[in-house]
This record gives structure tokens, C-alpha cells and sequence, in this order.
């Protein structure tokens, strides 16, 4: 896949990577949130629940509380009664009765269990059934100062009244047709008070609290009745075995958290159930917004990564374009400097790149025009028709002066000059064929000179077999007999050939004694500039042009002592040659 | 080139458009399906069965989180007005309908009703005369009768039955069972029609059965109004103590005779149930399509010595508070 990308389009290439790149970093970072998130939802949830059941637990102990101040307001009151039967009493129970419609009943009985004093009327039981009563029992059993707490029972003690009570009873002593006596003293309130405090806990849409008994039996539960009917169930060993404190239940489809709080002043265990999936609804809400913003950064980053790709690839694909109007041969295109920094160096290396390339090609030009002029002189050197017509003119002169043997070897001379000229088509040949080319030359020369000097060829003996351009050493040659040696008398011309070696460098010298050359004439001829010039320019451009501007002729020259020509060209053996 | 730009440009208006939707809290995507409502339609506006059908059937909408619309007949209003109270609801846009039918020819009626409006019907706590084909939900009267016969029978030893009911439908339901339960124990189940529940007129005709029936040992009574005036007419013929009397429901003056000894036990139904498992039913039809089309609610049998214990006292007291 990254091989196709690497060999897609570069567009396509900067939106999927800076896409990509953008969209793990946002993944990252947005499940670190969601992480983050669910913890504190879930931990906030969780207090939430220990919250709301802390408060409806206490709320229901503060109403007990009350209640059992309420219970001691009517035993002080019974207490301080001259008489408990009096109506006195029974109208100041009943002013602090009325006050409170949570309360279904005061009684005051002896300690056989018969009624002294009721706010309801006769009793329907029996003393001996109230004397068996749990609350009744309770009460008798703690000290005097307690108020017991019954469980929740149906109250049926008087005729045609019935309710659903807690009972809170104390020991009480009172006044009752002049002696003192004890007793128990009971207050009922309505269990729907305690209903309607509880149902007014909230532990979300589905959680709810129920209220447990000392025996763990259900007293108050928002569907008891379905409970009781076997329609609905309340797994209650579970609070038995975590009495206090908080749990997951995990056994249901749905996680419940489940809190124990024990209700002051009772022996109830209020319990409050909190559903976790419920609770951590405004965790989904969080996570939907980070799916949202995910998304949402994605896209944005891809609107970015779109634009950022295009401002990178137009300036790519115009510079693309012109290049392939240079390779139509346009070199004059106009390059515009465009785009960020290393677009617009591209394209400013690209100009410079052209413009050398210009100049490369006319240089390439001109080389190439030099070299067919250098190719068409070296032609005319090795057919130089007034050479030839002057050796000629010499052999027939010296047949006819009957100096045959001297025509025999211009003759042989000329002709091994014209077999190495000719060298089979070759343009590089050894050292040896080079100087023996000069060899043949020199013999004609002096003999048509008449022996106006004498020559030395010399070569070290590595030097013979490596490869030099043809026909380099005779305009060198020339140029020293011509313009150096013609004017001397028999045998005072001096002339020295030389091949060695020097290190990498091939140096070819042609020394002469002649008349020598000022510096300007030197630079004259080396410029072309004076007659038989020619030959010399013609060798050092030529060795340039082979070898390099490293390579070439120096004229080292001093008028009236003579001239030494050198030639330095790279070692080329014989493994090497082109 | 172009295209990319317009991928671009549609890619940041989402992008935006997703980040505001992310960010607004407000839009919270509607998930929430219509609530349902359904109607209960009672046959009366009075009486403990009533109220609790109408209290089981109100928790198990909150459950369910629909809506209970509830109607009722009044006591002097003739039957045919619940057709007019259903046809109410289904035109207020109730979609399922649990009926206690007040007369046997209604259910044909508001069945064709229901049909007509797309809604779903299912009777609660009725005699077996007025089911017809609706799903019904509420107590087996054959198997509540033969449940009390069986207990009388059982704990009196009696081979002879006097079985005192005024003439309706649950009272037909309720004798059938009596006398399955008679036959299957090999005794004889002796009809006692009443002319009526209460007054001098009921207290003559059961002083009658008395009397033409001295060897009998178990009597009992169909209606729990009935109860109270066969306590009455025993006491007063000085049979109490020769027979065992038992009756039907929860009413004041049967509680009464539970708790001073004239009466053995009572059967109950359970209409906080019925109201529930009806409601239920119903929703269960509605959104799923299926349901048994009988459930029936069991009746329990409880002696006079467990009417106070915690688990039978409110449905003994059901209303108490």
C-alpha cells in the first residue's frame, strides 16, 4: 500500500498522510477523554447515589427523631396531669395531636395492658393481645427514657379503624383518680408519612430505595405490594451480606449500585438502588460529542489537508509542465517563482539549471564547430598538396642530378609518412609511429632544406608505447623549420625531439636553436595572430579539447637562442585508448 | 483540481456542522417513540376491586412509561354508557383498551370499536359470559368457587354444601366451580338463591335455606355482602358453632365476620394484579404482537387467623393507609 502511495499522486499522498496523522492524534486524544470522562461520570454517578441515600436517610431519621420528641412532649404532658383521665389532658394532647396529621393515635395503657387513655376510643383488643403486642413488650423491656420503635403493622386495636402505623412507645407514669401508676405510652404515625418522605427520593428514572427491617424483612418498598403478590422480586440476602456500605450487583442484565445506610434512631437499613446505564447517560452524551468532534476534526483536517496538498502540488505541476516544454526543446519558457520556499527554490535551481544548460549548448556549439575545423586542418595537414608537390619537385630534381640514392630515401620517406598518416583511419596512435612519423618528415625537410640542421629524437623508452593524437608533433616540427631554422646555413640548426614520462603526464618537446621569439610573439602566436601561428593554436586547442584545459602546448622561447615547444598530455596506455 | 476544492469546502461546512451538533447539548437526537395510551374502562366507580385493578394498572404504566387514561361507569349509569366512555378514549387517541365489562353484550360492541380504530382490547376480571373471544386477563371464577369448596369441604368434613349466591355473573362462575369441587369430593353442593345481598329480603330467603337444610355443616356464600347476612341469620337461628361460613372478597362487613369468629376464611381476589398483568398484557400485545390470549390471576384462600400477617394484609386492607 505505502509502495502504491509512494508512487501515487503527491496530493493524494500529503491529504491521506495529514489526514491520517491528524485523525490518530484526535483518536488519541478524544479516548483519553472519553476514558477520563466515563471515570468521572461514573465516580460522580456513584456520589450522587451515596448522596441521595445519605440525605433520605437522614431525612428519615430526623423525622423519628421528631417523632420521639413528640412522643416525650406527650409523656411530660401525661406526667404533669393532675389526673390522666381528665379532660384537661385530653385537650392538650389533642391541640399538639392536630398539629401533626402524620400521628393516627396516642394511647396511654397500664401495665396489664388496659387502656388508660386514647385518643381513638375503647380498644377493641383485649389486654392480654396488648400485652403480647411487639411494641407493647419493648417498651416495657428498655429503660424508661427509651422510646421503642415498632416495625410497621397494620393497627386494629380499636373498632372500625384501621391503619398502617409505626408505633413509638415508652414507659410513662401518671396520675389516675389520685394514685400514682406506670404504664406504656404509645404514639402511632401513619406509615404513608414515611412512604411519602421515602418516595421522594430520586436515584434517576429507573432507582429507587427501599426501607429493611432489623430481620432484613421488606417494610417499605415502592412496589411491595407486586412484591408481595410474587410479581416483582427484592433479592434482600444481598444486603445481608453487605450490611453496611455499597456494591455492584452485576447479576441482573442491567449494573445496579446498590447503598446501605442505617436510619438514626431505628434499626432500619434504608437501601438505595442506582442503575449504572441510566446513570451514565450523560456519559453516552459525552461520548456522542467526542464521536461528533472526532469526525468533525477528521474532516477538517481533510479540508486542510486538500488545500494544503493543492497549494503544494500547483506550483509542482506548473513547474512540471514548463519542463515539459523544455524537453520540447523550449529553453526560452518563462519560470515563475512560486509557492512556498523550497518550491520556489526548486524552481529558481531549475532556471539556473536551464541557463547553464543555454550556455553548456552553445559551448557545445562552438566545440563542435572548432572540432570539424580542427578535423578539416588536420586533413589538410596530412595532405598539404604544396608538401607533397615540393617533395615531389625535390625527388625529380634529385633524379635528374643523378642523386638517386637521396631520391630513394625522400621516396621510402614519404611513403612511411603517408602509411602513419593514413594509420589505417585510426586518430590516436603510439608515441613510437608519432615519432617515427616526425622521423620521415624530418628526413624530407632536410634533405629539400639542404641540410640547414641536423635533429635529435629522443624518447624514453615507457614513453614509446603510449598513445598520442596523430600528426600532433609535425605542425610542431614545421613550425620550428620553417620560422626558426630556415634562415641558418648548412648544419648550424639545431633541432631536439623529446618523449618522457612525468609522473601521469606524457611530455612531448621540440627544441630548437632558431631565432627565437619575443613574449609578445609568443602570445601573438599562441593567438593566432602571426603567421604560422596557425599550426600551434591548432595543437593546443586540439589537446584542450581532447584532454581537458589542463593539457596543452607552452612555448618557452628567447630571441636569438631559440624556442622549446612542450606538449603535455595525460598517460594514456594502450588498454586505455578510445 | 476543482472537484478536490469542492470535497474541501463540503468536508469543512460538515466538519463544522458536526462540531456545533457535538457541542449543543440541547440537541439531543429525539429517541424517545410516541407514548402510548391506553384506557381503562371499570364497570363501576366504586368498590375496593376497582380502585386496586385501577392502582395495578397505574404502576405497571409507569413501568412501562405509557399513559392510563381511566373511566368508569357511575353507580346508576346504565351499561351501555361505557360503550360512549371507550369510544371517548379511542377518539382521544387510545390505542389498547382494558375493560371490566358491566354487561355480557358490550364486548361484542367495543370489540368492533377497537377493531374499527386499530386499537387492542382486553377484558380484566370478568365472568366467563362476558369474555367472548377478547384476551382476558383476571381471576379463573370456576377455580376460585373450587377453591373455597374444596377448603370448606376439606376442614369441615361436610358431604353436604349450602351454597348461598345472588344470581350474576362471577356468582354463576364462582357456583359452577363449587359444584366441580363437590362432585369431586363426593358431596353434595345444595343451591341457595338469594334475591339480593343485603336487606330483609336476602335475610328471609337465607333463614329459609337455614331451615330447610338443618344436617347441613358448611355454608358457603358467593358475594361477600351475603356473608355478613348469613352470620346474621346463623347467629340468630343459634347455629353458630354447629356451622363453618365462608365467603368471597374483602368487603367491610366480611372483614367483620373474619375477625369476630363468623366466617372461616375468605377467598380474594388479587386485582392489584389483575390491573398490572392486564396492563402488561396489553403493552405486550402492542409491541410485540403476542400474548397469550387468557392469563388468568390466581385467587388466594386466607383464614381468619392470617388476615393481619404483613404478607396477606394488604390485600385484605388493600386501600388502608
Amino acid at each position: 500500500m505505502f509502495g502504491r502511495l509512494r508512487r501515487g499522486s503527491l496530493q493524494l499522498a500529503i491529504i491521506l498522510s495529514s489526514t491520517l496523522l491528524v485523525a490518530a492524534i484526535l483518536l488519541v486524544v478524544m479516548l483519553g477523554l472519553a476514558a477520563q470522562g466515563n471515570k468521572t461520570v461514573r465516580d460522580d454517578a456513584m456520589s450522587r447515589i451515596r448522596q441521595t441515600v445519605t440525605q433520605g436517610s437522614a431525612a428519615l431519621g430526623s423525622y423519628m427523631s421528631g417523632a420521639m420528641e413528640t412522643v416525650a412532649l406527650f409523656k411530660s404532658l401525661a406526667q404533669e396531669a393532675a389526673d390522666v383521665e381528665s379532660g384537661d389532658l385530653a385537650e392538650r394532647l389533642q391541640i399538639v395531636r392536630r398539629q401533626r396529621a402524620d400521628i393516627a393515635g396516642l394511647s396511654v395503657f397500664s401495665k396489664g395492658g388496659e387502656l388508660v387513655f386514647s385518643t381513638a376510643g375503647q380498644a377493641l383488643k383485649a389486654p392480654a393481645e396488648i400485652r403480647a403486642s411487639d411494641w407493647f413488650v419493648r417498651a416495657g423491656l428498655a429503660r424508661p427514657s427509651t422510646v421503642s420503635v415498632s416495625q410497621p403493622y397494620l393497627q386494629d386495636a380499636f373498632h372500625g379503624q384501621y391503619a398502617w402505623v409505626v408505633t413509638l412507645s415508652t414507659r410513662v407514669k401518671y396520675v389516675r383518680m389520685g394514685r400514682a401508676e406506670s404504664g406504656i405510652l404509645a404514639m402511632d404515625i401513619r406509615f404513608r408519612a414515611i412512604e411519602e418522605l421515602l418516595g421522594k427520593v430520586q436515584l434517576g428514572a429507573s432507582g429507587y430505595v427501599y426501607l429493611l427491617g432489623p430481620e432484613y424483612q421488606l417494610i417499605y418498598h415502592n412496589q411491595l405490594p407486586l412484591i408481595q403478590l410474587g410479581l416483582k422480586g427484592e433479592d434482600t440476602d444481598l444486603i445481608r451480606k453487605n450490611v453496611m456500605g455499597e456494591f455492584f450487583d452485576t447479576r441482573g442484565e442491567r449494573e445496579r449500585f446498590v447503598v446501605v445506610q442505617t436510619v438514626d434512631s431505628t434499626r432500619w437499613r434504608l437501601v438505595g438502588v442506582g442503575y449504572m446505564d441510566e446513570l451514565a447517560s450523560a456519559n453516552r452524551r459525552t461520548i456522542r460529542m467526542i464521536a461528533l468532534l472526532l469526525i468533525s476534526g477528521i474532516l477538517m483536517a481533510l479540508a486542510v489537508a486538500i488545500l494544503m496538498g493543492r497549494l503544494i502540488v500547483r506550483p509542482l505541476g506548473r513547474l512540471t509542465r514548463i519542463m515539459s516544454t523544455v524537453e520540447g526543446g523550449d529553453l526560452d519558457v518563462e519560470i515563475p517563482a512560486q509557492g512556498f520556499t523550497e518550491i520556489r527554490d526548486l524552481a529558481s535551481a531549475f532556471k539556473r539549471m536551464l541557463d547553464r544548460i543555454k550556455i553548456l549548448m552553445r559551448e557545445n556549439e562552438l566545440e563542435q564547430e572548432q572540432k570539424r575545423r580542427y578535423e578539416l586542418d588536420a586533413l589538410q595537414a596530412q595532405i598539404n598538396p604544396h608538401f607533397l608537390y615540393n617533395t615531389l619537385d625535390s625527388i625529380v630534381w634529385m633524379q635528374e642530378r643523378g642523386q638517386n640514392q637521396d631520391a630513394i630515401q625522400m621516396v621510402t620517406a614519404l611513403a612511411r609518412l603517408f602509411r602513419i598518416s593514413i594509420s589505417k583511419g585510426r586518430s590516436v596512435i603510439t608515441v613510437a609511429e608519432e615519432l617515427e612519423h616526425v622521423r620521415n618528415y624530418l628526413i624530407i625537410q632536410s634533405i629539400r632544406f639542404k641540410n640547414k640542421f641536423t635533429y635529435t629524437i629522443a624518447a624514453q623508452p615507457e614513453a614509446l608505447h603510449l598513445r598520442t593524437v596523430k600528426l600532433i608533433l609535425q605542425p610542431l616540427v614545421e613550425n620550428a623549420i620553417v620560422h626558426g631554422l630556415s634562415h641558418f646555413m648548412t648544419d648550424e640548426g639545431r633541432l631536439a625531439i623529446e618523449a618522457r614520462v612525468e609522473g601521469d603526464v606524457l611530455v612531448l618537446s621540440v627544441r630548437d636553436n632558431g631565432l627565437g621569439m619575443s613574449p609578445e610573439e609568443v602570445e601573438a602566436v599562441m593567438a593566432r595572430r602571426l603567421g604560422g601561428g596557425i599550426g600551434l593554436s591548432n595543437v593546443h586547442e586540439r589537446i584542450q579539447l581532447i584532454f581537458g584545459s589542463g593539457y596543452g602546448l607552452t612555448i618557452e622561447s628567447e630571441q636569438d637562442v631559440g624556442t622549446l615547444v612542450t606538449l603535455r598530455q595525460p598517460v594514456i596506455r594502450e588498454e586505455e585508448t578510445p | 483540481m476543482k472537484c478536490s476544492l469542492w470535497i474541501a469546502l463540503a468536508a469543512a461546512l460538515i466538519s463544522v456542522g458536526l462540531a456545533v451538533w457535538g457541542l449543543w447539548p440541547a440537541w439531543e437526537p429525539a429517541r424517545q417513540a410516541p407514548q402510548r395510551v391506553v384506557a381503562l374502562v371499570l364497570d363501576t366507580d366504586i368498590g375496593v376491586n376497582s380502585a386496586v385493578i385501577r392502582q395495578g394498572a397505574q404502576m405497571a404504566a409507569r413501568e412501562c412509561g405509557a399513559a392510563l387514561n381511566v373511566e368508569a361507569l357511575s353507580g346508576d349509569q346504565s351499561p351501555d354508557v361505557q360503550i360512549n366512555l371507550v369510544l371517548e378514549q379511542l377518539e382521544d387517541g387510545a390505542s389498547g383498551i382494558l375493560l371490566v365489562p358491566a354487561d355480557a353484550d358490550l364486548v361484542g360492541r367495543v370489540s368492533s370499536l377497537c377493531a374499527q380504530h386499530g386499537a387492542l382490547l382486553t377484558l380484566l376480571d370478568c365472568c366467563e359470559a362476558h369474555r367472548g373471544t377478547a384476551p382476558y386477563v383476571g381471576t379463573n371464577h370456576v377455580s376460585s368457587g373450587a377453591q373455597a369448596a374444596d377448603k370448606l369441604l376439606r376442614d369441615t368434613g361436610a358431604k353436604r354444601l349450602l351454597v348461598l349466591w345472588q344470581d350474576g355473573g362471577i356468582a354463576r362462575d364462582r357456583l359452577h366451580g363449587v359444584k366441580l369441587a363437590a362432585l369431586r369430593a363426593g358431596a353434595q353442593a345444595i343451591e341457595g338463591d338469594v334475591p339480593a345481598a343485603d336487606g330483609e329480603p336476602a335475610s328471609a330467603s337465607v333463614r329459609k335455606f337455614l331451615r330447610e337444610n338443618p344436617d347441613v355443616r358448611a355454608v358457603l356464600c358467593l358475594d361477600g355482602a351475603l356473608t355478613e347476612c348469613a352470620a346474621r341469620e346463623i347467629d340468630a337461628l343459634g347455629l353458630k358453632g354447629r356451622l363453618t361460613l365462608a365467603g368471597f372478597d374483602c368487603d367491610q362487613t366480611h372483614i367483620k365476620c373474619l375477625e369476630d369468629g363468623s366466617a372461616a376464611f375468605t377467598v380474594l381476589r388479587e386485582p392489584l394484579a389483575v390491573g398490572y398483568e392486564g396492563f402488561r398484557c396489553l403493552m405486550e400485545r402492542m409491541t410485540r404482537g403476542v400474548t397469550p390470549p387468557v392469563r388468568y390471576v390466581d385467587a388466594k384462600v386466607i383464614p381468619r387467623e392470617d388476615i393481619l400477617k404483613p404478607e396477606n394484609v394488604r390485600l385484605v386492607f388493600p386501600l388502608i393507609q
